[in-house]
């Protein structure tokens, strides 16, 4: 049972993987997910065999692409004036998003901690017992002595309240 | 309904439509209907996007929290004595049936050892030293006793010694970036090799490149840097480098061969923490050190085997794990690319 499932989900674990490398992105900034959303409404339907690979694709494609255009921008200016150096150097040193943007791993995580934190230890639990100790929902059931759907009513129930939670964190 | 009725119906359906692709592989009708609802509404996008990320995050969220999974259990009022015997917990993935009787077998001494873990890490006491070990072509990101952060590099190590006098992390080798959190009784001190770097709520990176060669990069605050070992050269000479610098934010302090002594220059932050964000940037280097930064990640490396390429200057941003786009990229400067079994090699 819990090896079959592995192995149907072994596809969205590496998608995860990958989608995990770009967590410290702001994925889920409004202009950007625009450009996700905008460009998911230009393609045909029936040309998306898998839309959670092609969604995650989008995003993370549309992330190089700024990494790229922050690039060209800086290079844009005439290096060979001694002004314009002076100019870039201390608009490094003075900008403040620049440095911290990437580098907020910290402040995510921190969020996301006090989200978890604020949940009902059943939620933590469930949580604790199938994201970190990879359990199905069946052994998870077993343990606990309550039946599967309800496992699967918790962890939604604790994912939402998660989101929920960091969504207020964000507006403050 | 109001506008946060409307959003949390949203992230549930978010939530559901994430864990049944968690779940196992969807029929084709039921992608078609994922998508229609993706495409449906930007909120829908957006928040699916945001729950993905959050769940990503679970396991350092929970790796570093150091539960007590047996109250964990009681105050969840499941209370079977079998709920705790997992711990710590199961993270092979072999086959579950011998992994049960490993875990059934191994559950008392397990225990055991949990217990007096749990006693050495308790906040406020001196603690034995930890070690955290991050292979090559892996990242993690950890949070120390004192709230602060340390994201660890591919290949490198490092060893945290608190006590009550101080918080001192020791770089063994390789490559990390701490945010410290603010303590003005406690000194946050980074050694690597002959450096060591003291700082109070603030950010930096250090590089230990090898037992001479190390770099401090001061992303926020300020950081003093200290030549522990200066060599007898610099001492006695009458034009030494000095052997304590202060930096601040956006600057960069290099101690070793290279720099003999200690020294300081402005760097663009942008480039000293793009591992961070698990990339690759570099502007006008020469070719032999970007494919050194690569193979810290890569599983097959890259060898630059034709002297001339070496100081080849090359500018770029790449996805650090993705080898491929930064090969396809070096064919505009014609050169041929052979992979074998265990290497690419590079020539012209």
């Amino acid at each position: 049972m819990s090896l079959l499932r592995r192995d149907t989900t072994s596809a969205h674990l590496t998608l995860q993987a990958f989608f995990r490398r770009r967590i410290r992105e702001r994925l889920d900034a409004a202009d950007l997910t625009q450009e996700v959303y905008l460009r998911l409404l230009r393609t045909e339907e029936d040309q998306v065999l898998n839309p959670e690979a092609y969604l995650f694709t989008v995003a993370n494609n549309l992330l190089k692409e700024q990494a790229v255009m922050r690039r060209r921008q800086k290079q844009v200016v005439d290096l060979t004036h001694p002004a314009a150096i002076d100019a870039l150097r201390a608009e490094a040193l003075s900008d403040e998003s620049d440095p911290a943007r990437g580098v907020d791993f910290g402040v995510q995580i921190r969020g996301l901690r006090s989200a978890f934190l604020e949940l009902s230890p059943r939620c933590q639990l469930v949580l604790v017992m199938s994201f970190e100790e990879g359990l199905s929902y069946q052994e998870i059931a077993l343990r606990l002595g309550v039946s599967k759907t309800m496992v699967r009513k918790i962890l939604t129930q604790a994912i939402g309240q998660c989101r929920m939670c960091l969504r207020r964190l964000e507006a403050t | 309904m109001n506008d946060e009725r409307i959003r949390e119906a949203i992230i549930e359906q978010a939530t559901e439509w994430y864990l049944r692709h968690r779940d196992g592989d969807l029929t084709a009708a039921e992608k078609q209907e994922f998508l229609r609802w993706l495409r449906a509404s930007m909120q829908h996008t957006s928040e699916y996007l945001a729950i993905a990320r959050l769940t990503g995050g679970f396991r350092d969220v929970i790796a570093n929290l150091n539960l007590d999974r047996t109250s964990l259990v009681k105050q969840s009022e499941y209370g079977t004595a079998e709920s705790v015997v997992a711990f710590p917990p199961p993270r092979v993935y072999r086959s579950r049936r011998v992994h049960m009787r490993v875990v059934w077998s191994l559950a008392s001494a397990a225990l055991l050892v949990a217990a007096s873990f749990c006693w050495q890490m308790r906040p406020g006491l001196s603690s034995l030293p930890r070690i955290i070990s991050v292979a090559h072509g892996e990242q993690r990101t950890v949070e120390l006793q004192d709230g602060s952060i340390v994201h660890i590099n591919a290949s490198s190590q490092i060893t945290v010694r608190f006590s009550k006098a101080e918080h001192l992390v020791e770089l063994d080798r390789g490559q990390a970036m701490f945010e410290v959190q603010h303590d003005p009784t406690r000194p946050f001190r980074v050694r690597a090799g002959a450096a060591e770097a003291t700082a109070v709520g603030t950010q930096f990176d250090v590089y230990r490149h090898d037992d001479r060669d190390v770099t401090v990069t001061v992303v926020q605050g300020k950081v003093d840097v200290v030549d522990g070992k200066p060599s007898a050269q610099t001492a006695f000479a009458a034009t030494s480098r000095p052997s304590i610098v202060h930096l601040s934010a956006g600057q960069q302090a290099q101690l070793g061969s290279v720099a003999r002594g200690l020294t300081s220059q402005p760097v663009d932050l942008c480039v000293a923490t793009a591992w961070v964000r698990r990339e690759v940037m570099f502007e006008g280097r020469p070719l032999h050190s970007v494919a050194q930064e690569f193979n810290r990640y890569i599983p097959k490396p890259i060898e630059i085997e034709s002297a001339a390429l070496n100081n080849l200057e090359v500018s770029g941003v790449f996805n650090a794990y993705d080898s491929d786009s930064f090969i396809a990229y070096l064919r505009q400067y014609n050169v041929e690319i052979v992979e074998d079994a265990s290497t690419i090699h590079i020539r012209r």
